[in-house]
């Protein structure tokens, strides 16, 4: 019956003539080819990657702040470019690979108190931060992967505030580990496109990372 | 088994979406698999059968072979006269704001219908293809007056299809707009705030020229003939794709419309790209220029972006962005949405979705608005 469909979509429609394969077709193709493991035990070794990755981050986080007697929470923002110098391993084939990264950036956070007692803001405050990253990444096509990542990291940041201001956010230096989610896509030979969320447990922050990635070797 | 997924698919959800990110298993047009050249409503017999032999995971199919589950994939095979391709379709929402904080839980029958292709000749060159079904009253209208204006009870298409030659389809009835990536989720900006969610459908004429590299498709529409006629969206759209490489194709669209309050214009360009077997990348971007007839003109832009990977035979993962901005003027906000999810498709006929997404703006101001969290999981069933 199905071959009866497929003749009569094939008849009526030339696009299918040059896009559609037989589904019944495509699987005894799957079947007939090599399995992975196979194809895997025929290939060279998968040889060791450094890799240099940079892009944009964008995060929200609470910080405690305090004017006087007043205390409280502000909401901040923080945008930035955050750079990456990674080593990868393989690990049993060519399928699973640990990775082992650097990390280093900078950017600027903003916020503005939401009480009374404190309404100061914020603009512009120069954030640095570095930080090391290991992880296993799981290749699922030849030009994808997704990663688990474990992201422990230190940030400074570079409070300018008008003199003689009572205002006193914490935060000026603060450590951090994450738990990563990252999704890594072959553009081409050596580039790659890299997206990944992040949990920063000590901030409680979620971490956007948009970057293009480099392959050294 | 048959009577439960109907009292299932009646009493909670579908499977009547388009999906471009199918690009990844190197099906690139809609037409491969829709009644509809431009996607969305009812798969015709081959995307069926696809689904089930090819989409679908095999975990609930037991001894059944792939040809067996393609045969056995349309509704009540082998019972129905050649000419008549029913279905019912349901699909259910149950979205969770500010997960594991305060919120309320709500579910929403988002979609409850039956529908039907009727084929007049063994060609298929002229075909009948409609749904009547139910369609809740969307939550910022309830309890207002308007909300007693709103039929639950409508048909978000119906239309004849006629296949003028090989290249050329025409299209007469109610069906969506013909603009950018029809994506399943309807609440992305590029959907949702360019007026072509999952109620904007129109009456209208569709003309889908396809070429093996490339197709063109032009709609004029007359706008939704069950509104009142001062508010039907009166215009033309079109569309142009054209395959740079296999799994490869890059898109321009165009909309323009009005009616007695509003004018609206939207342009936009777009690109879907197959990866490996099973995974995609999407993008699209625009231009939204609203013109009231009062008040001043808005021109604002959208963004959406989705890498979605195959991860096994039935289940994907996908990371998506989108940014919007209603008016590119000073101190409005860029609206951002992040999110992450899994899409599966677990069985024969069925469909399960779930998605975190983050929404924030950014402003050039001090003041940082809360970001917002929310967990949506759907369920959609297809008989």
């Amino acid at each position: 019956m199905i071959h009866k469909w497929i003749l009569l979509i094939s008849l009526i429609s030339v696009h299918a003539h040059a896009q559609t394969k037989s589904p019944s077709k495509k699987a005894s193709k799957s079947s007939s080819g090599k399995s992975a493991t196979q194809k895997d035990a025929t290939r060279p070794p998968m040889p060791n990657q450094l890799q240099f990755r940079m892009g944009g981050v964008i995060w929200q986080e609470n910080i405690k702040v305090r004017n006087g007697a007043s205390q409280g929470n502000m909401e901040t923002q923080s945008q930035g470019l955050v750079g990456s110098l990674a080593y990868l391993i393989p690990t049993g084939g060519r399928t699973w690979l640990q990775t082992y990264a650097v990390d280093f950036g900078f950017g600027a956070i903003k916020g503005k108190g939401r009480s009374a007692a404190i309404a100061d803001e914020l603009k512009g405050q120069l954030w640095i931060l570095g930080g090391f990253t290991p992880g296993i990444i799981y290749r699922t096509s030849p030009i994808s992967a997704v990663g688990l990542m474990l992201p422990f990291t230190y940030r400074m940041i570079e409070w300018k505030l008008k003199d003689g201001s009572s205002f006193n956010p914490e935060g000026d230096s603060s450590f951090s580990v994450g738990i990563s989610g990252a999704y890594i896509n072959q553009l081409s030979k050596n580039n790659y496109l890299y997206l990944s969320t992040t949990y920063q447990t000590n901030w409680a922050a979620n971490v956007w990372n948009l970057s293009w990635q480099y392959k050294f070797f | 088994m048959p009577f439960f997924y109907l009292l299932f698919g009646l009493l909670v959800p579908n499977l009547a979406s388009a999906y471009p990110e199918f690009i990844g298993y190197k099906y690139s047009t809609c037409l491969t698999c829709h009644y509809n050249g431009q996607g969305n409503g009812a798969l015709n017999e081959y995307g069926r059968a696809l689904f089930a032999t090819e989409i679908s995971s095999r975990k609930l199919a037991g001894s059944k072979t792939d040809e067996q589950l393609g045969e056995g994939s349309g509704f009540l095979p082998g019972k129905l006269p050649k000419w008549l391709k029913p279905g019912i379709k349901a699909r259910n929402l149950v979205y969770r704001p500010n997960p594991g904080g305060e919120g309320e839980t709500r579910f929403i029958l988002m979609q409850a219908e039956v529908n039907a292709a009727f084929l007049f000749d063994q060609e298929q060159k002229f075909i009948f293809v409609g749904s009547y079904g139910h369609a809740p009253i969307p939550n910022r209208i309830k309890g207002q007056p308007a909300a007693a204006d709103t039929n639950e009870w409508i048909s978000r298409e119906h239309y004849f299809r006629w296949m003028a030659s090989e290249s050329l389809w025409i299209y007469a009835g109610m069906m969506d707009k013909v603009y950018g990536l029809r994506i399943v989720n309807h609440t992305a900006y590029s959907r949702a705030r360019t007026g072509l969610a999952q109620n904007d459908q129109t009456h209208g004429f569709m003309f889908h020229y396809i070429k093996p590299s490339w197709e063109w498709t032009t709609h004029l529409f007359g706008g939704n003939f069950f509104q009142d006629a001062d508010v039907r969206q009166m215009g033309a759209s079109m569309m142009y794709e054209y395959e740079v490489a296999e799994a490869w194709r890059l898109g321009i669209s165009g909309l323009y419309s009005l009616n007695e309050f509003v004018n609206n214009r939207r342009l936009g360009i777009h690109s879907k790209t197959g990866l490996g077997y099973g995974s995609s990348l999407l993008f699209e971007t625009g231009l939204i220029n609203d013109a009231p007839k009062k008040g001043d003109a808005r021109l604002g832009y959208y963004v959406f972006s989705e890498a979605q990977q195959r991860l096994v035979r039935g289940y994907h993962v996908f990371v998506s962005g989108q940014m919007y901005k209603d008016d590119m003027k000073t101190g409005r906000p860029d609206l951002m949405k992040t999110s992450f999810g899994f899409l599966t498709f677990p069985g024969l006929r069925s469909e399960f979705r779930i998605e975190i997404e983050n929404t924030r703006q950014l402003n050039t101001s001090a003041d940082v608005a809360k970001e917002g969290w929310g967990l949506l999981a759907q369920i959609h069933l297809s008989l």
